[in-house]
């Protein structure tokens, strides 16, 4: 058997399973298109999700922008600001990236978020409350 | 006929990804082979632990964009350090090296142990 063949034929098909359809995705999703709404599902709340690999990660918001990222044992600052009436933004290792945000109609405390520049969406849940925290560096947003 | 299609995209996988992968890297790629293996290409792989499938494609850019068989997107930042240990930050970094192994597929390491199993390396984005 030409395995690689196989797998190309496999990839292919791969390729073409269909997603959510939209109407589908709203029957589950509500967008969340409230600037006070956002800023209370990031003011001192803990994320909990888990990453392309299925590995855990945590965040922790502050009400004021700052955030510690802990993933694999490591720490990782990011702030997050909100922006216009549907988007928070962050900055992180991989850069500034701003979001739109989601909540399950029927499961409390569990959101997704989709990156505005290519629509990759990341489940998560929101708990309220994060410890004490000090990162430095931290990254700044400019005026 | 979704399930039927999605049964036989896993069951062609597991086949490739049956044969077992080696414990450490002992002839790791170098940094020059791994830019050359994955810049501007898409790999479709399988996740060692949890046995998820994907396919990771590698943008000039340094970012990158995954694709996993449950239908979730994420993407990230990817560089290669001179020693031709390979990194992807996300929420955070993970760092490991490449291995080519006798079939013709490649191990993926991760903090010193297999991660992922490379089954086949193809030019440009397909997803």
């Amino acid at each position: 058997m030409n395995l690689g063949r196989v797998a190309i034929l496999a990839s292919a098909l791969f390729a073409f399973s269909a997603p959510p359809t939209l109407a589908q995705d709203a029957k589950v999703w509500v967008d969340i298109k409230d600037p006070q709404e956002l800023r209370a599902l990031y003011s001192n709340k803990t994320f909990k999700g888990k990453d392309w690999m299925d590995r855990p990660w945590v965040g922790h918001y502050r009400a004021d922008g700052q955030r510690a990222m802990l993933f694999e044992g490591g720490r990782y600052p990011r702030t997050w600001q909100v922006k216009g009436d549907d988007q928070v933004c962050v900055k992180a290792l991989t850069g500034p990236a701003c979001y739109r945000f989601q909540r399950h109609r029927t499961k409390p405390g569990v959101y997704r978020n989709i990156n505005v520049a290519n629509n990759n969406m990341v489940e998560f849940m929101v708990e309220d409350g994060v410890p004490k925290f000090q990162l430095q560096p931290s990254f700044t947003w400019a005026t | 006929m979704g399930n039927l299609k999605h049964t036989l995209v896993i069951a062609t996988y597991a086949a490739l990804a049956a044969s077992s992968s080696p414990v450490s890297a002992e002839n790791p790629l170098s940094l020059a082979e791994v830019k050359t293996l994955i810049t501007a290409n898409t790999v479709y792989m399988q996740n060692l632990e949890n046995k998820l499938f994907l396919r990771m494609h590698y943008e000039p850019s340094g970012q990158f964009v995954v694709l996993r068989d449950d239908g979730a997107r994420y993407d990230g930042l990817w560089s290669v350090r001179a020693d031709g240990t390979l990194c992807v930050i996300a929420q955070g970094e993970i760092c490991g090296k490449i291995q080519k192994n006798s079939d013709g597929t490649y191990t993926r390491f991760v903090g010193g142990a297999p991660a992922f199993k490379w089954l086949t390396v193809t030019p440009g984005k397909d997803f």
